[in-house]
Formats: structure tokens, C-alpha cells, sequence
């Protein structure tokens, strides 16, 4: 087989020129894959008539003259067409025409350019309203904001799945409850959502059913129902359905939950597609710390005792009391050894994930209303949530909260460059709202009623680490702290503010409000205190022309929240994001590269994909996480972590050298810098191939 | 007494870099280190580009360089 020109050009990156890489070829690379692939490959049309008629008339576009005149849409094609858009490099661009772009129905021709998907998404969440339609497509086409996978792929289009990403909900203990959880999975997954639950609330293995001892199964037999029942309700085959399950470290069933990852388990037992986390309050590392006996409890006993979950209770007031009762059932084991075991499961699979309780719920705005006791399938979702009572038919269910959040990403580096962070924030509210507008989840209720009430949206950042090395800003420096503090303080800033005038024009703020700690105005102290600028001189440049948010002006927006309040009960949270990065030539997240150049298997070709902005001169800039002491980036997350409602998908890199037990450091340290969760945990393999800044 | 001093970049789990250290500490010289992962600006103001890089310098200026593990260029470096 004869390798493709743009392939052998993107290649040719590698070939060292006076211990130089040969970086530009990569431009080479794109402008290949566009003249020898993408022109050849792409329908024809005329004129902009001819081609919107046809998508529309063949059903690939829904009917955008319901909305717009002809000239009206070609207003917006030709913005963003002038802007003259082009791929940074052969990565970008790949990932574009394999995954987002809209094909035929043969799928082997392109209907789709990057413009054209961008005017697509632009006047499908303008809906109608032309200057909003141009605002939205300036936006993506400058790549200052990148909504979330199924937001960008799907919208606009006549047969597609929902534009929403992320589902959660609670299981009640009992049959009707895990009924509804399953029958919600199916569903959820078939539109093509990522799911999590808690599984918490469930009795433990052993316990009583209808106060027969001995009967109760546990939460393995749960997972793997789930397990079954993702894999089953996949998106037309297209994409696997992905669902996580969390469950509280004090339940009895925790040492199973964690072995169901392991790779040597048996293979009735064990779990390997569903994601798995772990609830840890403040009290486990508190014995964990101090090296302490631990306790596990029986769920349905407490339950029994207490009339209130385990899941739900204050560990810090209730743990004592619940070890002293001997009617609560219970298990004696080791803190620290617990936690190795989490270190150890994470050392062998990646997971579980961790979850915070404490941190999660200390300084969270709606703390009267009620807890965050879980999170989702990349651990930056954070949201009250409330079991539902799921009745017998003829009966009235009690539908209460499960969660519902769609995501989008600021690309850090172009709305630094172009100086519009507060544009760009408050258009990226304003589609993250109109998302969460037209998602109706009828068919799960508990995720329907969240959306409807409280209208949450996750508006996260990436190109943390490409925006610090351009700058010639080590990503560990006190410098990048310096920067995050300002950014994501401005990010909350007008987050909330946009979020406040959308209230006032609407008139309407999310369901409990006035309970809120945005209500009460507490929220607010932190930034009223005192004004939060740049203290370095290199960050105090990068923000010149810029206008930072003063304590005056955060005094202002708390009064015009008082007043007006706010649309969302939720605002931020920072996503991986990992294939939207690419398309926007950003490195993922605000998470270190892993990498300065990273090599990727597509079939039988290797790509390169140099780190965006990567060149020979800032080359070192670009340091490897797996290099770097975890503890500068927990420190380095915890700064942007007080600026954000949820939470953070942290990633911890590791060496086959680091121990279980510097794992659990990590753990420890994670959580007293105020982290609310933790991500996977990934082990690099030591090879010297793998070295692209050695010279042999 | 001379001027001459010896630089060598490096990082860690880099064979060749372990290499040109064994090299060196055999032939007894005595020169310093830099993680340009760490000092970025060093290697900028050497114009660095990969790791190892033996730089023989002479006040100010750089007498010769070596990139990768090349003992016959390393022994000529010392030679010089």
C-alpha cells in the first residue's frame, strides 16, 4: 500500500535538520490532505443557494428558513469565510473531517468544510436571531469557545442525537428505584449520553430484605446490569454507551467495588467498561492521615436506625455515633490500607475516580438546598441531587433532582490574544443556556425536572499548557499561578454576570434562588475583600488592554444579583476534552501536555502532532506531565479550583517508579489543597523509544 | 589555569544522557548540569534543542558542541 502524500509529509516533522524538527512540514501536511483528500472528496455545489436547498431538501440540515431569510444566512457565511480560516496543523484537521464533519449518506463525500459547520451550529442556536447567529459563529470560527462533542456534531442537523453530554442520578434502594436507574441508562445512552450514578443508597451485600438476613446481593450484581445495559443502548452502534457508578467509601461493599477493576479478578465479578468512582468524605482522610482503624458500615441498618442514608449523613458529626451503636451493622478495617488499596486499583486500571465529599460541599453556593454527593463520568460535574421515590403504576412517583449539564470549553489562548475574554464568556453562556433550553429529557423525569429548574451548564477552558509555553511561562512556575488566578477569577466574573442578566431578561432565576448563597451575598465575600490582579510583571503584560474585574465591581454584580438573581445554579466546570482539543489545535484541558510531540497509530499510519505552538525556540516549555511533581499541578488546579462552582477532571501522571504509597500522598495532598475530585491516574512506561528530545 | 568549562544538558531517563555522564566521569571531568525541562531559558539562550548536549565553553563563547552520545566527538571536545 502506497502511504499517503499527506501522511509522508506529516511525517517528515521527525527528520532533524541541525538538531532541529522540520515543524513547518506539518503545514505542508494540511495543505496536502485539502488538495489531494478533502477537495477531491467534498460535494460540489454553485452557489450558497444551491447547497444550503440541497442540505436542507435532502434532509441533512433541519429547515433553517423556518427562521432565516436566504440573505440572513448568507450573512453569516460570509463572515466567516472571510475570516479565512486554516487548520494549524494535519491533526486538526483529520480529526475535523473523521469525526465532525457531515458526510453523504454513502459517507464517502464531505458536505461539510469547518466553516460551514460552524455556520450550521451558529444559526441552529441563534435560532433565528441573525446578530446572535454572527456573534456565535464569530466566536467558534476565531476558535475562542468549542462547544462539547455532541453539541458541535449534532447541531443543525435533521438526524442527529441531543446536544447534551452529561447525565447523573441517585438509585433508591429498593426494586422500583433500580428499575428506573436501568430503564434511565438505556435511555440515556441510545441519545448519546455519558451516565453516572451513585450507587450509595444500595444495601450492602448480606443485608436484610423484608428483614430476611442474608439476602441482599450488593452493588456488583447492580453494576453489572449497567455494564450490560450501556453496552446494549449504544448510539446506533456509532459510538459504545459510556456510564460511571460511584459508591461511598464507608459502604461495606467499597473492597468488592475496587476489586471488580482488577485485571486478575474473576471474570463473574469483574467490570470492564463501566467507570468506576469513590465518595470520600473528610473522615476517611482524616483516619487515613492519622492511621487509624476504620469502620464500614452496613447501609440498610443505618438506614433502619437513623431513617437517613448513609450517603447523606455528615461523617464528621455521625461517624462516632455510628461505630458506638450496636445496632448498626459494621466492618473494622485499616484506613491507610484502604486507601493503598484505591492507590493499588488505580496503579493496575486508571480508576476509580475520587470524589471529595468535604471539598465539594465546603463554600458550595447551594449548600441550604442541598449536597453534592457524587459526580460524573469525568469528575467535573457537581451538583445537588436527591433520590427519587419511584412508585408501583397507578401510584405518583416522587421526582426529585438527578443532574443534567452541558459543556463547552474557552480556548485560553485566542481569547487571551484577542483581548475578548468577557465577549467571549458571555456568548459561550449564552449558547451553553440556549442548549439547555431545548433539551428535554421527558423520558428520564428527575433529569428533566434538574434541567427545567435549575438550567445548569459546565463552561470549562482548555490550552492552559499551550497558552503558558507560547508565552514562554513554565507550566510549574509561580508565574502560571499568578495568571490562573486572575483568568478564572474573570472567567467566574462574567459568568455570573451574564447568568444575572439572563435572569433580568427573562425574568425567571433557577428554582431556590433566594436560599442561595448568591442570594445571601457569600458567596461574593472572597472577591469583595479585595481586587484580584497580576502581582507578576510578565502576567501583569499578558493582561494589558485588558480590564480586570475590580472588588468594586464585584460589589456591583452582587448587588445586581440580589436584585435581578441568576439563571444558572450552576456555571463552570472543566472538562477533559480531549477530541475537541485537537480541532482547536489547543493542548486539553488545563491539564500539562504529555508529550511535546505526540505519536499517534491511525490503522497502518503513524501521525505526528506537534503541541500547538510548538517551536524549536519554546520546545522545553512544553515539559512532560509525567516530569513534572504532581504537587505543582495540584497546586496549579487548586488556584483555578477557588474560581470555579464544580469541579476540575484532574489527571495524575505517575511513573512505574512512584509507589502506592506516593500515590496516596498525592491523595492526601490533593484534598487539603481543596481539590474536589480526582481523575484517572495514569502510569507512563519507562522506554527510552519514547524519549523525542533524545538525541541517540 | 583555564577558562574552559564544560555544560552538559540532560534529563532524566535518558539513556544517552546516562551515556554521556558514564563518559564523562570515566575521563575524571568535571562539568555541570541542566534540566532544560526545568530552565527553559538556558536552553533558549543555548539554542538547545534535544538532550544530551555537551557545550565547551570559554568565557563566553562556545568552543564546540556535542549532541547525542558520540564518543568520538566527545573525546575530541576534551582534546580541544
Amino acid at each position: 500500500m502506497v502511504t499517503k502524500k499527506w501522511i509522508l509529509l506529516n511525517n517528515e516533522i521527525m527528520v532533524k535538520n541541525d538538531d532541529e524538527f522540520s515543524l513547518h512540514k506539518d503545514k505542508e501536511a494540511v495543505r496536502s490532505y485539502f488538495l489531494d483528500y478533502v477537495n477531491k472528496n467534498t460535494v460540489f455545489f454553485y452557489t450558497l443557494k444551491e447547497k444550503i436547498d440541497y442540505l436542507i431538501e435532502q434532509e441533512y440540515y433541519i429547515d433553517f428558513y423556518q427562521w432565516y431569510t436566504f440573505e440572513q444566512m448568507q450573512e453569516v457565511y460570509d463572515m466567516v469565510y472571510a475570516k479565512k480560516f486554516r487548520f494549524q496543523s494535519f491533526m486538526s484537521a483529520f480529526k475535523f473531517f473523521q469525526s465532525y464533519a457531515l458526510r453523504d449518506d454513502s459517507g464517502e463525500k464531505f458536505l461539510e468544510r469547518y466553516e460551514d459547520r460552524v455556520v450550521a451550529v451558529s444559526l441552529f442556536l441563534a435560532r433565528g436571531d441573525v446578530k446572535q447567529a454572527l456573534e456565535y459563529a464569530e466566536m467558534l470560527i476565531n476558535q475562542e469557545y468549542q462547544p462539547a462533542t455532541p453539541t458541535f456534531l449534532n447541531s443543525g442537523k435533521k438526524r442527529s442525537g441531543e446536544l447534551v453530554s452529561c447525565f447523573l442520578d441517585e438509585i433508591g434502594d429498593n426494586l422500583n428505584g433500580i428499575g428506573y436507574a436501568i430503564d434511565s441508562a438505556m435511555k440515556l445512552s441510545s441519545i448519546g449520553g455519558g451516565v453516572s450514578f451513585n450507587l450509595s443508597k444500595i444495601r450492602a451485600r448480606g443485608e436484610s430484605i423484608k428483614d430476611v438476613e442474608g439476602r441482599a446481593g450488593g452493588v456488583l450484581p447492580i453494576m453489572k446490569i449497567l455494564e450490560d445495559t450501556f453496552s446494549y443502548a449504544n448510539q446506533l452502534g456509532q459510538r459504545p454507551g459510556a456510564g460511571a457508578v460511584y459508591l461511598n467509601v464507608f459502604h461495606t461493599d467499597i473492597e468488592e467495588f475496587l476489586d471488580c477493576k482488577k485485571i486478575n479478578v474473576d471474570e463473574k465479578v469483574r467490570i470492564k467498561s463501566l467507570s468506576i468512582g469513590v465518595v470520600v468524605p473528610d473522615k476517611f482522610m482524616e483516619l487515613a492521615e492519622k492511621d487509624e482503624a476504620c469502620y464500614l458500615f452496613h447501609p440498610h441498618t443505618v438506614l433502619k436506625q437513623y431513617g437517613k442514608y448513609l450517603d447523606e449523613m455528615d461523617m464528621d458529626e455521625m461517624y462516632e455515633e455510628l461505630v458506638t451503636n450496636p445496632a448498626v451493622k459494621k466492618k473494622k478495617v485499616n484506613a491507610r490500607h484502604l486507601m493503598v488499596k484505591i492507590a493499588q486499583t488505580q496503579k493496575e486500571s486508571g480508576y476509580p475516580y475520587l470524589f471529595f465529599k468535604g471539598n465539594a460541599n465546603r463554600g458550595h453556593a447551594l449548600k441550604d438546598i442541598g449536597n453534592v454527593k457524587f459526580s460524573n463520568l469525568c469528575t467535573e460535574i457537581m451538583q445537588i441531587s436527591d433520590v427519587s421515590d419511584i412508585e408501583i403504576y397507578g401510584t405518583e412517583d416522587k421526582i426529585r433532582y438527578g443532574i443534567s449539564c452541558n459543556l463547552g470549553s474557552l480556548n485560553i489562548a485566542t481569547v487571551m490574544d484577542n483581548k475578548r475574554i468577557k465577549e467571549a464568556v458571555k456568548t459561550a453562556m449564552r449558547s451553553l443556556t440556549i442548549v439547555s433550553d431545548i433539551t428535554n429529557i421527558a423520558m428520564v423525569p428527575s433529569v428533566q425536572k434538574a434541567n427545567k429548574e435549575l438550567h445548569s451548564v459546565g463552561l470549562g477552558a482548555m490550552n492552559l499548557h499551550g497558552f503558558l509555553a507560547k508565552n514562554f511561562i513554565m507550566y510549574e512556575s509561580k508565574e502560571a499561578l499568578d495568571f490562573c488566578n486572575v483568568f478564572f477569577m474573570m472567567v467566574n466574573f462574567y459568568s455570573l454576570q451574564s447568568s444575572m442578566e439572563i435572569a433580568r431578561e427573562r425574568k425567571e432565576t433557577f428554582v431556590g434562588f433566594e436560599s442561595s448563597e448568591y442570594a445571601n451575598g457569600n458567596y461574593f465575600a472572597q472577591y469583595i475583600a479585595k481586587d484580584i490582579v497580576p502581582v507578576n510583571d510578565k502576567i501583569a503584560a499578558l493582561f494589558e488592554g485588558v480590564e480586570i474585574p475590580t472588588a468594586a465591581d464585584w460589589a456591583q454584580l452582587m448587588a445586581d444579583v440580589k436584585e435581578h438573581g441568576i439563571f444558572h445554579a450552576y456555571r463552570l466546570a472543566i472538562a477533559p476534552n480531549q477530541s475537541t482539543s485537537y480541532i482547536m489545535n489547543a493542548t486539553a484541558s488545563v491539564m500539562p501536555v504529555v508529550d511535546v510531540i505526540e505519536v499517534r497509530e491511525y490503522g497502518d499510519s503513524t501521525t505526528y502532532y506537534p503541541m500547538p505552538y510548538l517551536d524549536n525556540d519554546n520546545y522545553f516549555f512544553y515539559k512532560s506531565a509525567y516530569d513534572m511533581d504532581q504537587k505543582n499541578v495540584l497546586r496549579l488546579i487548586s488556584v483555578i479550583q477557588k474560581h470555579v462552582d464544580q469541579g476540575i477532571s484532574t489527571i495524575l501522571h505517575t511513573n512505574t517508579k512512584d509507589t502506592t504509597r506516593d500515590i496516596a500522598k498525592y491523595y492526601i495532598y490533593a484534598h487539603k489543597m481543596g481539590l474536589k475530585s480526582l481523575y484517572y491516574t495514569r502510569t507512563r512506561k519507562a522506554g527510552i523509544d519514547e524519549c523525542v528530545s533524545c538525541s541517540v | 589555569m583555564s577558562t574552559k568549562r564544560i555544560i552538559k544538558f540532560e534529563k532524566d531517563d535518558c539513556n544517552p544522557c546516562n551515556m554521556v555522564s558514564e563518559y564523562l566521569d570515566r575521563k575524571g571531568v568535571v562539568y555541570e548540569t541542566i534540566n532544560p525541562f526545568n530552565q527553559p531559558e538556558l536552553a533558549m539562550q543555548f539554542r538547545v534543542r534535544s538532550v544530551p548536549t555537551v557545550i565547551l565553553m570559554e568565557q563566553e563563547q562556545e568552543l564546540q558542541r556535542v549532541i547525542g552520545f558520540k564518543p568520538e566527538e566527545l573525546s575530541a571536545l576534551l582534546a580541544s
